[in-house]
């Protein structure tokens, strides 16, 4: 941890990560308004002390409902990475252990899912499910999976054509122990870097999502579906588009920068080159 | 598009003013039998887009071909009650009805039935038009222009333009540009953030135009809670439209029926289950001692700001509202065509949507006896009188039922280049005539 504050990347990916996190902790707590309280009087009224961001066309506080955001934010993110390792990892472990005949097909399989945009998944999915933000989560992991998968297998390979795996071949273990308790700690730095990747990627599909109509449903606050709102107002109040937008990137920076300084203290290839 | 091709393209034996007056069009003049079932038409001396003479056998042909059992007219409906159409001499027509049809003339005048193609025409009219109005389409970029081209040879009035090209925009930032820029001069049902945006221009003129239209919270009568009368006035009664018109930006007046101020049957209803959400909230007590829970399908065409507002006031008088927003084609399917909605929310434009109430299998499944007697002597009345009398009385009855709720009747806010005049700008939903409009310079 120590390490990762020093690393220049990391010490701002921590920051900006905990900023949203501490957003989403204190929204669970306290907002400082209802942000679905609707109040026509009050509607596109300017910052003020009461209503730090303003308000909406409904009157609705924006700075509370962007609070609120982070955890509609956070959540799917954390779901979809969630879901992402869950089926990723066990799928590179298969690619790993079986046969070359079937691990060459499953690779092909992986490569052709690759191809197929998360996006357009996802769309599938909310269309046929309705749309929530977990099931536009669960797609966006269904999606990264595979990226998961592809790029820990050659990792995967590498420790098990080490030395010590070998070793331990030579002693009798099976392959599925090998891989479980030779293999993947040792290929963890990898997964732990290509996750925070994940993180991000998934943050800022479910504001894609979101923004597109097929993520979190109205009324409860994202940011993605805030900025899509707010996108006519873009010639008259173009000020109002701002805040939601830099949250997202606020989150997504954070979480890459977050996994760029993983990056390097984790990997001995990339350590050794950072001064 | 058929906004665009009636009476630009198109035209049928008369024609309707936006003041809702009959004129002439290929018909010079008309009669009307005492018992409001026979008309008899006298045909003038117009031509089609080709250069042949328009005759009595066209008018016979288009009518039978729109009213016809294997007919593709989208307002095929509108012209059922036609018993015969027949040529009495080369100038005369003779037009008998089953029933009496106050709207006949209507349809006639600016639907797609009343609309005459020539005889045995062969043209492709899905790609081009043989029509007999004053432009044709000289090209149509699908889903986004449409150049209409004066007709040189038209046998009326010539138009004051000479070529008139349709945007189609779907995006009001775009629409916005698109006049900033010159690229167009008239924007047409103009957005309240474009209305904000150009509100201190002095390059363009902003104008309010009269609209028969009705923003509807769509209630599934059908639905077992949803049948009490006193839940859907108690949603009524929970919804502050004053409020709502405040968040669109304004420019919607409030209406307490399927009426407008412009219709002749229309009187002011808002006091009917005008907002009270204390007494929303009695009325619901007695009826419903745990929480009431809906979800309200919206297609994703129109602004979420809607029915977030509708879901957070209802909330208030304690009705848990779900928003599900789907596409438009969803919608189609599940709510109006399924009717598997609890509330939904539609922008009508059709004139006569009141009428509806008079149909039970409409997507409001609204089954009453009494609505569908007043519609039926409405349609069939021997009077404009009579039917503005029987339609006043479906008004108020389905308002005090609250058979829906209207939130608001959006006016048609009409933003263009000062530089362009003589475009229309009341009750366009439905036709936009084009022939009037004509550069300052």
């Amino acid at each position: 941890m120590i390490a990762l504050l020093r690393n220049p990347s990391g010490l701002v990916g921590v920051l900006l990560v905990a900023v949203v996190v501490a957003a989403a902790l204190t929204s669970l707590l306290w907002t400082p308004h209802d942000p679905l309280i609707v109040d026509p009087a009050a509607g596109w009224l300017a910052p003020s002390a009461s209503h730090l961001l303003g308000t909406d066309a409904l009157g609705r506080d924006s700075f509370s409902a962007l609070l609120v955001g982070a955890q509609v934010t956070l959540g799917s993110a954390l779901l979809a990475t969630a879901v992402a390792a869950a089926l990723g990892l066990p799928l590179a472990a298969i690619i790993e252990l079986t046969p070359p005949m079937l691990s060459a097909f499953l690779q092909r399989f992986v490569d052709i899912m690759i191809a197929f945009p998360t996006l357009i998944l996802a769309v599938i999915l909310v269309t046929s499910f309705g749309s929530s933000t977990w099931t536009a989560a669960v797609a966006v992991g269904l999606g990264a999976s595979v990226v998961v998968a592809r790029t820990v297998a050659p990792e995967l390979r590498r420790a098990r054509s080490s030395d010590y795996a070998l070793l331990a071949t030579a002693a009798g273990a099976s392959s599925g122990r090998i891989m479980l308790h030779h293999v993947l700690p040792n290929a963890g730095s990898t997964i732990v870097v290509r996750l925070t990747q994940i993180l991000a990627g998934s943050a800022l599909a479910e504001a894609g999502l979101s923004y597109l109509g097929f993520g979190t449903p109205t009324p409860t606050p994202s940011w993605g579906r805030t900025l899509a709102e707010m996108q006519p107002q873009i010639m008259t109040r173009p000020e109002v588009l701002l805040a939601p937008a830099l949250c997202i990137v606020i989150v997504v920076l954070g979480f890459n920068l977050l996994g760029d300084g993983l990056r390097d203290i984790l990997d001995p290839r990339t350590r050794r080159s950072t001064p | 598009m058929q906004q665009l091709l009636i009476s630009n393209v198109y035209e049928g034996l008369i024609a309707k003013s936006s003041s809702g007056d009959y004129l002439p069009a290929l018909a010079t003049d008309w009669t009307v039998s005492d018992d409001a079932l026979t008309y008899t038409f006298t045909l003038g001396d117009a031509t089609f887009h080709d250069g042949s003479a328009v005759e009595v056998g066209d008018i016979v042909s288009s009518l039978d071909a729109a009213r016809g059992t294997d007919s593709v007219n989208p307002d095929a409906k509108r012209i059922a009650l036609v018993d015969t159409v027949t040529a009495v001499d080369e100038d005369t027509i003779e037009i008998t009805l089953t029933d009496r049809d106050i709207y006949f003339l209507d349809t006639l005048g600016i639907t797609s039935a009343g609309m005459i193609v020539a005889d045995g025409d062969d043209t492709d009219r899905a790609n081009t038009t043989n029509g007999t109005g004053p432009y044709t389409v000289a090209q149509w970029n699908k889903g986004s222009t449409i150049t209409l081209e004066r007709n040189d040879a038209y046998w009326g009035e010539a138009p004051l333009n000479k070529t008139v090209v349709l945007h189609y925009i779907t995006e009001a930032t775009t629409a916005m540009n698109a006049l900033s820029t010159g690229e167009i001069d008239v924007l047409t049902a103009a957005s309240a953030e474009t209305l904000d945006f150009f509100e201190s221009d002095d390059s363009v003129l902003i104008t309010a135009g009269e609209s028969t239209s009705w923003m509807t919270l769509g209630i599934n009568n059908a639905n077992p809670v949803l049948a009490n009368a006193d839940v859907r006035r108690a949603i009524n009664m929970g919804i502050d439209k004053a409020g709502l018109i405040t968040v669109i930006g304004g420019n919607a007046v409030e209406v307490g029926s399927m009426a407008v101020p412009s219709d002749p049957w229309y009187s002011d209803l808002t006091e009917i289950n005008a907002y009270d959400p204390d007494g929303a909230r009695e009325l619901l007590a007695d009826i419903a001692p745990t929480d009431l829970a809906f979800t309200l399908t919206v297609a994703n065409n129109y602004d979420t700001k809607i029915s977030e507002y509708i879901a957070a006031q209802l909330g208030e008088i304690g009705i848990a509202v779900a928003i599900d927003t789907v596409e438009f084609s969803t919608w189609l399917e599940r709510a109006y065509k399924q009717k598997d909605y609890d509330l939904t929310m539609v922008l009508h434009v059709d004139p006569t949507t009141l009428s509806y109430y008079g149909n039970p299998s409409y997507y409001w499944n609204y089954d009453s006896a009494e609505a569908q007697r007043l519609a039926s002597e409405a349609k069939s009345a021997a009077t404009t009188d009579e039917r503005d009398d029987k339609m006043a009385a479906l008004a108020k009855l389905v308002a005090e039922d609250a058979a829906s709720g209207w939130l608001y009747s959006p006016q048609t806010m009409v933003v263009a280049s000062t530089d362009v005049s003589g475009y229309p700008v009341d009750r366009i939903a439905n036709r936009f005539p084009v022939s009037s409009i004509t550069a300052v310079n």
